[in-house]
């Protein structure tokens, strides 16, 4: 439980100052008198409310912001495009992995038949079951399958490289969620505030049926958190977009 | 040629080192922070070293500093490969003595390209010399 703070310390000086005067005016008879020292306790307690829902409604509006920053701009892109762009992201690479399978199948079954094809004649020139036609021919059908299998290898090898290299979107999209998750933390921590302001409102309600139910005592004067903290210093950064850019510039340096 | 690779994330880490290879640089080691590369790079003999930019405890460009700022080791040839693209940021690593800069998602080609554009200047730099 937080000390009164000096503000707070007035008020309560302030309220029991208040009721003394009420109470003496009531002893005294003097009427006129209570009703204005009732009107001015109950100013008293609807201002200290005001207060409190005023301090509540801007932390509520900060914590809003906070999970929408800079929405609308591309340096600090809200949670929702981060996500999407997750979304993008592995999709894309998952394309491109699949694609470099399909490109690459069809590639490894047509030399499979070929050398099936191939081996089939090399086992029936074991057998001295060759005609001298055959195996003239021969000789260039096994030029032909060397150069294939050359090629074959080549394209496959370009396809798998790029199957590798697709598997950066874990380290892209990996940055992107740790952000997210920094957002999300920060939001708890205001979440957490404010149901900690909340708690802390002062004042007794009158509920529907008339009983009164009575939130806890003073309300404190913390100072609310900044919203800066979501910070903004990459908003005066200018993005390059692509490599080619990245080699214009350092060139442009002498690089 | 031994060279070192330093990003917080493995699965890029081996993605340069798969391509490294490639290339015929079989000798590679991996380190996942700036903080736990700068030691290896002081006790081990790198030639080259190949460093993302946003990592926990120390980031590329301080590692590249501290490199640079070695006696020992302020010849290293750097490569930054990096999802970092501010203008800003480039020119800081452009001053602070990087070899090469590679912007994340990254083509094998390009990659390649810059690391022989590296060992070319390397090379030239040493015919230079003798």
């Amino acid at each position: 439980m937080m000390l009164p703070k000096p503000k707070d310390r007035m008020l309560e000086t302030d309220i029991i100052a208040r009721v003394r005067q009420l109470l003496s005016q009531l002893e005294t008879g003097d009427v006129i008198g209570a009703r204005s020292s009732i009107s001015m306790l109950n100013e008293v307690r609807e201002n200290s409310l005001f207060k409190d829902l005023g301090k509540l409604t801007r932390e509520l509006h900060e914590t809003l912001k906070s999970i929408n920053i800079g929405s609308g701009d591309q340096h600090m892109p809200s949670v929702q495009v981060r996500l999407q762009a997750v979304i993008k992201v592995t999709e894309d690479a998952a394309n491109i992995t699949m694609d470099g399978i399909e490109a690459t199948i069809p590639i490894s079954n047509a030399l499979a038949t070929e050398a099936r094809i191939l081996h089939e004649k090399w086992d029936r020139l074991g057998r001295h079951e060759m005609s001298p036609e055959e195996f003239r021919a021969l000789y260039p059908s096994m030029l032909e399958f060397m150069k294939s299998v050359e090629k074959s290898a080549a394209s496959i090898h370009d396809k798998l490289e790029q199957v590798l290299v697709a598997q950066n979107y874990q380290d892209l999209t990996g940055q992107a969620i740790k952000k997210v998750m920094d957002v999300v933390t920060d939001l708890e921590k205001r979440l957490v505030h404010l149901v900690a302001l909340t708690a802390e409102a002062g004042s007794t309600v009158e509920s529907a049926d008339g009983k009164s139910i009575e939130v806890k005592a003073a309300a404190s004067d913390d100072a609310v958190l900044s919203a800066e903290e979501q910070t903004k210093k990459e908003f005066v950064n200018h993005v390059v977009s692509g490599q080619d850019e990245v080699d214009d510039l350092l060139s442009s340096l002498g690089f | 040629m031994k060279i070192l690779i330093v990003d917080d994330f493995s699965t890029m880490r081996r993605i340069v080192k798969n391509l490294l290879r490639d290339l015929g640089f079989n000798n590679t080691s991996e380190a996942d922070d700036g903080a736990t590369a700068l030691p290896m790079l002081m006790s081990g003999n790198f030639d080259f070293l190949v460093t993302d930019w946003n990592m926990p405890n120390m980031k590329g460009i301080d590692l590249l500093r501290a490199v640079r700022a070695d006696e020992k080791l302020k010849n290293m040839p750097v490569l930054m490969v990096t999802a970092e693209a501010k203008r800003e940021q480039i020119i800081e690593a452009a001053n602070a003595g990087v070899n090469g800069y590679v912007v994340k998602p990254f083509t094998a080609e390009t990659l390649k390209g810059k690391i022989e554009k590296i060992f070319e200047r390397i090379d030239a730099g040493k015919q230079k010399q003798s």
